[in-house]
């Protein structure tokens, strides 16, 4: 199953996707394991005192993957029927177009049409072999695109296309889309499962 | 006179396009292709409903002139009359393509303060004057009028 959720800024949706994945979780009638994949590299005291945050906030055994680049690898390090929920897209479109990390040096250093080409292969293949293995994946993401146009200011206009057309991909595959106000969840696609 | 509300390349041309599908045509009146909002009339082709879009563009450019915001608003409101009034004689609609932008940090510029402002109220003096209004998520729409 595939699940899409987003809204603004503390507005509940990293904390409503993790109710969600445990929920799923415990419904489950395979073994299986949360998985939590941050896409934030940890550059500065400022993220990983959010990721800490994150860590500690979540009552559940966690499974950890940091990879802020390779989603495709996802479900190489994960196990049949796992639920993994992948915080967030923002940050791993950022990473993807933008990042010169030796560590993705493998991938895209520049924002150019082959890594536009390049991420949406990537997701399509995370979800195919979610698919594959049974996997429940939620992805986070945030809507920044309903922010003030910052008309001038060409890469963050680029920017936020590409997130849009990510967005609107994974929308497409998705199962189920929710958006998040102030914590409470608006159902856009797919049925309330509890 | 349908409203159609939605953040930056979230899907709402394609809405549009989706709805009326070759059924009508449709003319488009774009700030994006540098078209003045005052050319309506000369665009809006027989037989055609009408697609206004790229009003954060024309917005900014009313903000940074001397007007009053309660000035601009008014002006946008006599203007949403006369299309409404049109499409009575035309017996066609009008489509207005609106940008969601009201979700960010208040702007430190005091102009894209103004902005922001009065694109607001033009969204809500549009919305409420509109017989349908659409909001559109990541390439998904929902009624809300």
């Amino acid at each position: 199953m595939i699940i899409f959720v987003s809204g603004g800024a503390r507005s509940g949706k990293s904390r409503f996707a993790e109710e969600k994945a445990m929920m799923i979780h415990h419904q489950r009638d395979i073994p299986s394991r949360l998985v939590y994949v941050a896409t934030a590299k940890i550059t500065d005291d400022e993220m990983a005192e959010r990721i800490r945050f994150h860590k500690e906030d979540r009552t559940e055994s966690w499974h950890t993957i940091e990879e802020p680049f390779d989603l495709a690898s996802i479900p190489l390090k994960t196990k049949i029927g796992d639920v993994v929920l992948i915080d967030c897209l923002t940050i791993w479109l950022s990473n993807m177009l933008y990042s010169s990390d030796t560590h993705g040096s493998s991938f895209f250093t520049e924002f150019n049409e082959v890594n536009q080409i390049g991420v949406i292969n990537m997701l399509q293949t995370l979800i195919m072999k979610a698919k594959e293995k049974h996997q429940t994946l939620i992805f986070v993401s945030n809507d920044v695109n309903e922010g003030e146009p910052m008309v001038m200011d060409s890469m963050v206009l680029d920017y936020i296309y590409e997130l849009e057309r990510i967005h609107q991909y994974v929308v497409k595959q998705a199962d189920s889309a929710v958006q998040v106000i102030a914590g409470m969840a608006l159902e856009w696609k797919g049925e309330e499962f509890s | 006179m349908q409203l159609i509300i939605g953040g930056a390349y979230s899907g709402k041309r394609k809405l549009v396009r989706n709805q009326y599908n070759n059924k009508v045509d449709l003319s488009w009146l774009s700030s994006y292709e540098s078209s003045t909002l005052g050319r309506w009339r000369e665009v809006w082709q027989q037989d055609h409903h009408l697609v206004i879009e790229g009003w954060e563009t024309w917005l900014c450019e009313d903000v940074r002139s001397i007007t009053s915001l309660s000035d601009l608003r008014q002006k946008y409101n006599k203007m949403f009359k006369e299309l409404i009034n049109e499409e009575t004689i035309r017996n066609k609609q009008v489509i207005l393509i609106m940008l969601e932008m009201g979700k960010g940090i208040v702007p430190v510029e005091g102009e894209d303060r103004r902005m922001r402002d009065l694109a607001g109220w033009i969204q809500q003096d549009a919305a409420s004057l509109s017989t349908d209004v659409f909001y559109v998520w990541h390439g998904l729409s929902r009624r809300m009028k």
